[in-house]
């Protein structure tokens, strides 16, 4: 997954549109991105890494997007 | 296997409540990672001890000359102290030479006294109960639209069940991720719970059913935390089990009481055959896991 498709991921996954998502945006800094979506969020990567994604430990406490990615990166599950 | 059940007289429209404060399509996306639409909760005459009172005149057993151990599981007992196994133990006539063990756990409760009754080998009652709503006074999205109140006895029938393995764990410094301080509130952080259940839950689980490869799991329990928590759950271990039923949409989180409650509506619907494999997954308050697999022997029954 490239930083466009994780964004797009994201938007899809918090409804909403791709040009208000980025890798500066943080957890509850936007009506849409609350603990419901951060499941939403949390569930989409799953199926997009085929499960990988939920068993990385502290993945699910992370409040940026750009930590999120950065971790995702570290595992090699984006690029 | 027969349980005694009783869940909470007052019914709270949960859907409703959360459309009048977030609106209908918030409540759809909330009720969609949940699951119950509506609760079950204590009136003001009812408590924990009235609900366990209740599921044991269900359980209606008569024959209790030789039962040695009441495990009473509660977070919510009625009083500090005693527990409430002791009041239960009183009001319910039970022999005064039994042991009465009060456990102060959650949702790994029914599996941590289960594994111990069988482990113990003695004759046990196993009593789960739990009220979140008497310590849930404000509403608070994460906790008001999880858990209902209910209660469930057990007698183990230690012929016909047998442990085969357990596994038990928790994670340190986690106990504020859902907690409930003296007379205060309970709080939950759903991020570190869901991120506790996929990093720790899982993989231990995973790590249990592939040391016994060669069982056939008939059966998975699991707890019935959240709709989300136990689609997850369901998902990842479908090649597991093939039968892994789920009550959380109609009934909601019981806490402890959760596994007696979910399986005993499983076997009204699909009885146990001649001998099958179960696994029972509780997790939850410590954040802690507990999770065993059982024989259910149906032929050896003393029932």
């Amino acid at each position: 997954m490239n930083q466009k498709k994780f964004l797009l991921l994201i938007s899809k996954s918090l409804g909403i549109k791709l040009n208000k998502v980025s890798l500066n945006l943080k957890f509850n800094e936007i009506e849409e991105w609350d603990s419901i979506g951060h499941l939403t969020i949390l569930s989409s990567l799953d199926k997009a890494t085929k499960g990988k994604s939920a068993e990385i430990k502290g993945l699910g406490n992370q409040k940026s997007l750009k930590k999120i990615w950065e971790i995702l990166k570290k595992r090699g599950l984006t690029k | 296997m027969i349980f005694g059940e009783a869940i909470g007289s007052k019914i709270i429209n949960i859907e409703k409540t959360c459309a009048k404060l977030f609106g209908k399509s918030k409540t759809k996306e909330l009720l969609d990672k949940t699951g119950p639409k509506k609760l079950f909760i204590c009136n003001k005459d009812e408590d924990t001890l009235t609900l366990s009172n209740k599921a044991w005149k269900n359980l209606k057993k008569k024959n209790l000359n030789n039962i040695q151990t009441l495990f009473y599981v509660t977070e919510t007992p009625v009083k500090q102290f005693p527990g409430n196994g002791f009041l239960f133990a009183s009001k319910n006539k039970l022999n005064e030479n039994i042991q009465v063990i009060d456990f102060n756990s959650g949702c790994t409760g029914f599996v941590d006294a289960l594994t111990l009754s069988l482990s113990s080998k003695k004759k046990t009652i196993i009593v789960c109960t739990e009220a979140y709503s008497k310590s849930s006074k404000i509403f608070n999205r994460s906790v008001t639209t999880l858990f209902s109140d209910g209660a469930s006895a057990f007698i183990p029938d230690l012929k016909q069940l047998k442990l085969v393995d357990s596994a038990f764990g928790y994670k340190k410094n986690t106990y504020n991720d859902l907690v409930c301080d003296i007379n205060s509130n309970i709080l939950m952080d759903g991020k570190k719970v869901y991120d506790f259940v996929s990093t720790e839950v899982f993989p231990s689980l995973i790590k249990m059913l592939k040391k016994n490869k060669n069982i056939k799991f008939d059966r998975i329990y699991i707890h019935q935390g959240s709709r989300f928590v136990v689609k997850f759950l369901q998902e990842k271990l479908k090649y597991y089990s093939n039968h892994i039923p789920s009550n959380i949409e109609k009934t909601g989180n019981f806490v402890s009481a959760t596994l007696p409650i979910l399986i005993s509506g499983d076997i009204k619907k699909k009885p146990f055959k001649h001998k099958e494999n179960i696994v029972l997954c509780g997790f939850g308050v410590g954040l802690a896991y507990s999770f065993a697999i059982i024989e259910v022997n149906k032929t050896k029954s003393i029932r």
